[in-house]
């Protein structure tokens, strides 16, 4: 289960301060899938990256099973993020000198030192990318990239998906096809927070947020 | 998948970053290789050239009188023979050889010749070096000057009667163009047979060894030695290569030194530049769950795999450089360049850590750098 607790994440740079989360609590109970839309630089992918571990929030607490994560030490949010957490982005964000599936294997290093190929394989295989292992990501269509990232995401079998708008640059048929992964994974206990406009991929949703202003109105 | 292997693919891809990297710290290994190779060639034959070319320090009894002993051909005043003994015999003096010198201006066949009895003396520094050519005469043997021989009609294996001392020419001397042509060396006991002047020499020449200390802590170490005596420092051609040699060294060592400080910051910036370049990356590999420590290897191993590389292909560059180049500048025997390969342990060691300590900060940088920047960049 992942609770926020009164999280207020406020950026600083030399413009000035862009407070991204303003007092945002919410919960998302395990096996669940959540969409969370809101308008450009709302915050829904600070949001994400809070959730993720990755940024300390400026207020509030970040309670997953009841830990707070942000008392771990950097070396354990790590390796928390390792073994719990897959993440997919809008743009991919394969590593671009690594084949699509170095890319799948790149998370497996972190906990398995014996690199699960097999495993890594039969994921590229399942999302279509058989063909393609030795590919670099350049050599991809963007729907194989989008695949293959969501393959790395799955590697190191996480209990908790985050997906960053993952069909933005995709066509709606590959889009289409993107979600049903996720689906696929949340049918099979997966939690899944997913960021999107499309207003179809609600329906795959057990619930919908929207957030605007860095504040969470209540949708469903 | 490892730390290495996800390095090694980085590598392949940004060729050309890797590469002048590669480049900076080979150029500075090589430089250092070359000059270094270089130096140590120069130097043995500069060691050569000095035993070759002569004497650098001479001592003369106190008596005797620098003006005369220009002036005249010969010295006045004598001193006992027993003082080269005491010299070589005595540790810790910087000399490799000693030759005692008994010379005296006589008339012989209608003309003036200068006689000249000579023993050489090696010391306990470098029992293994050979002593200066020409200096090792035997008992009842003697070289004689060309201007001599030619007027004479001396020829090698004749037998001469110098003096009351029959003695057998085993060489005629190459006209040298100088008072050698004049000269008629032999044994120093031969001479002093001839002479009537039993145990007794008027010089001792000294060959300084490269083996550090001053002149003047020569000086003074002889005077400790050999009382009532003066010590004139010659300067040879050899003297004036050999403080040519130390005077480049230093150079050479502030060059050098300022080569590593631009190939440093250079390699500093390379890996600046490939940190900036990886900015989304190094975000990627944190939302995957890499640590700070994942992330400072693959920055830091990346220079120290360069620093390697560089080292190894700096160091053949350096030798084959020091090998092929350096005889023709440095006008050296092609024989005395000989590759330094006890500095490739070192440069394998040292060169990795320099690069790497060059990329210390951007490393830090990389380490540091907020995920948040990149990932919400869509
Ligand atoms: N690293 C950052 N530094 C400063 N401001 C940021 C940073 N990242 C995001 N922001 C600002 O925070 C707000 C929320 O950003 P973000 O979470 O990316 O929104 P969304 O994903 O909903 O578009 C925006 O106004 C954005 O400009
Ligand atoms: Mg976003």
């Amino acid at each position: 289960m992942i609770q926020l607790e009164n999280v207020s994440q406020v950026y600083r740079s030399r413009r000035g301060e862009v407070r991204a989360l303003d007092e945002v609590s919410l919960t998302v109970r395990n096996s669940e899938f959540v969409v969370v839309k809101g308008p450009s630089g709302s915050g829904k992918s600070t949001l994400l990256l809070t959730i993720a571990g990755m940024i300390r929030p400026t207020r509030g607490r970040v309670l997953v099973n009841d830990a707070d994560i942000y008392h771990l030490s950097n070396r354990e949010r790590a390796r928390f993020r390792a073994q719990n957490v897959g993440f997919v982005f809008q743009s991919y964000h394969l590593v671009p000198y690594l084949s699509a599936l170095e890319n799948v294997l790149l998370p497996t290093m972190l906990v398995s030192p014996d690199a699960r190929r097999h495993t890594a394989c039969q994921l590229l295989n399942h999302f279509g990318i058989g063909q393609r292992l030795a590919h670099k990501p350049a050599e991809l269509s963007t729907g194989e990239r989008q695949r293959t990232a969501v393959a790395r995401a799955l590697s190191n079998r996480p209990w908790l998906l985050l997906a960053d708008e993952p069909t933005g640059n995709l066509d709606p048929e590959t889009g289409l096809q993107i979600i049903e992964y996720l689906a696929e994974f949340h049918r099979q206990g997966g939690t899944v927070v997913l960021v999107t406009h499309e207003r179809w991929a609600e329906e795959y949703a057990e619930r919908t947020i929207s957030i605007r202003h860095g504040r969470i109105e209540e949708g469903s | 998948m490892s730390i290495m292997r996800l390095l090694l693919r980085e590598v392949q891809h940004r060729k050309l970053s890797f590469l002048l990297g590669l480049l900076a710290v080979a150029m500075a290994v090589a430089l250092f290789v070359a000059l270094l190779t270089m130096g140590r060639a120069s130097n043995i034959e500069t060691t050569r050239l000095m035993r070759n070319l002569g004497f650098n320090v001479l001592i003369l009894p106190k008596e005797t009188d620098l003006a005369d002993y220009w002036a005249a051909d010969s010295a006045k005043g004598d001193m006992p023979e027993e003082y080269l003994r005491r010299l070589a015999e005595t540790p810790g003096i910087a000399a490799d050889h000693y030759v005692a010198t008994l010379e005296k201006k006589v008339r012989w066949r209608g003309r003036a010749i200068l006689l000249t009895g000579v023993l050489a003396e090696r010391t306990a520094i470098d029992a293994r070096k050979k002593a200066p050519m020409g200096y090792k005469i035997p008992r009842g043997a003697c070289y004689v000057g060309y201007a001599i021989a030619h007027s004479l009609g001396i020829k090698r294996k004749d037998t001469i009667d110098l003096l009351g001392k029959k003695l057998t020419v085993q060489r005629v001397v190459l006209e040298a163009g100088s008072k050698e042509d004049i000269r008629i060396y032999a044994h120093l006991h031969d001479v002093q047979e001839v002479l009537g002047m039993r145990g007794r020499i008027n010089t001792i020449q000294a060959l300084q060894c490269l083996c550090g200390g001053t002149m003047a802590e020569l000086q003074e170490e002889i005077s400790g030695v050999l009382p009532g005596t003066q010590i004139v420092e010659l300067r040879s051609i050899a003297t004036a290569r050999s403080e040519t040699r130390q005077m480049v060294e230093k150079h050479v060592g502030f060059i050098v030194a300022a080569v590593l400080a631009v190939c440093a910051a250079w390699v500093g910036l390379l890996s600046l530049l490939n940190v900036r370049e990886r900015r989304t990356e190094i975000g990627i590999l944190r939302a995957l769950g890499f640590g700070s420590s994942h992330i400072a290897a693959l920055f830091l191993g990346r220079a120290a795999f360069i620093g390697l590389l560089g080292a190894a292909v700096g160091f053949a560059v350096g030798t084959a450089l020091a090998l092929h180049v350096g005889p023709e500048i440095f006008k050296l025997t092609f024989s005395k360049v000989r590759p330094a390969y006890d500095l490739l342990i070192p440069l394998v060691f040292v060169t990795p850590l320099v690069a790497t300590l060059a990329s210390f900060l951007p490393a830090m940088i990389a380490v540091t750098q907020d995920p948040a920047v990149t990932l919400t960049e869509e």
